[in-house]
């Protein structure tokens, strides 16, 4: 029974491995490697990554700072610490106003590589058609 | 070897990603060919699957065979091209207890190189995806039990099973086509 079983498998594997294929394109290679040189390369795909999670990072602190800053000009902005919220209210306001000035190269820096990325995309989708 | 084609890709040479595509383009494309049952559609995926892995390269962590990890990528994307396009392949084998594999084997061997091709190729196009892409990864490029476990997601249980039944198959399905060949010479 097993040496039955053993000559059915040798004769699957001897029948298999001429089973081989080879796609029928002549320009198979070319064609993908074009596709690949139009991708970015992993390595930037990981630096672009990166800039995405410290971007998130930032912008979390902000909202936390953002709110933290809210929740401390309305509890002290009645009666007795009314004046401290009126200074509280004006560092605010710099820190938003200087913090937006920050902010829009940050966003312009990440719009370039997201626009790259959609740009390559898209490029990537036409070669394919 | 791999692994230093592997380095010199993730330091930004695109060109040695061809080393890769030129060693394992056949095998994935036969692969792909198990489970699309297309030619065209296979060089679509091929070329998809290459493309992926080119670009979660760094996530590659060398812990299985490069090949491994790339078949697996085809294997899904394969699936998900079928998903898609719902082409089912569900052939009926017919009488599966009465295969006489000296026939199989006599019939085989008294075909030229090119014709053997063609006949086992087209035995393996009738079969379930999931049957002869696991009697390609076992027998063509001769993966582990382990490995096609990585690669399909399937238990060892569930991959004897579908060996055992797909070998059977398989042999069927040949029995037929070359009685059938037999029978137009005639």
């Amino acid at each position: 029974m097993k040496k039955a079983n053993d000559d059915i498998d040798r004769l699957a594997k001897d029948l298999i491995s001429k089973g081989l294929l080879k796609p029928e394109s002549f320009d198979f290679d070319d064609r993908l490697m074009a596709k690949i040189t139009l991708a970015p390369s992993p390595e930037r795909l990981k630096s672009n990554g990166n800039h995405t999670k410290k971007a998130w990072f930032l912008l979390t602190i902000a909202v936390v700072f953002l709110l933290i800053s809210v929740l401390i000009i309305a509890t002290f902005s009645k009666g007795y610490f009314s004046e401290v919220s009126n200074v509280f209210q004006l560092i605010f306001s710099y820190v938003l106003y200087s913090g937006m000035a920050l902010f829009v190269p940050l966003v312009l820096y990440h719009l370039d590589a997201l626009i790259q990325l959609m740009y390559w995309k898209k490029s990537n989708k036409m070669s394919t058609i | 070897m791999d692994s230093e084609y592997l380095a010199k890709v993730l330091e930004g040479d695109a060109n040695a990603y061809r080393y890769f595509i030129e060693k394992y383009r056949d095998m994935a494309y036969s692969l792909a060919m198990s489970i699309v049952k297309n030619g065209p559609v296979a060089e679509e995926v091929t070329q998809d699957a290459f493309l992926k892995a080119y670009k979660s390269l760094d996530k590659f962590e060398q812990r299985s065979k490069f090949s491994t990890w790339l078949y697996k990528i085809v294997t899904n994307e394969g699936l998900k091209r079928i998903r898609k396009k719902s082409l089912k392949y569900v052939e009926d084998i017919g009488e599966l207890n009465n295969i006489q594999y000296s026939e199989i084997n006599n019939s085989v061997s008294e075909l030229n190189l090119q014709e053997q091709r063609y006949y086992i190729n087209k035995g393996l196009e009738k079969l379930l995806p999931n049957d002869s892409l696991i009697l390609r990864l076992y027998y063509l490029d001769e993966k582990s039990l382990k490995e096609i476990g990585e690669i399909t997601d399937f238990s060892n249980t569930n991959i004897k099973t579908i060996l055992h039944r797909a070998r059977k198959r398989f042999y069927a399905v040949l029995t037929r086509e070359l009685r059938h060949e037999t029978n137009s010479l005639l």
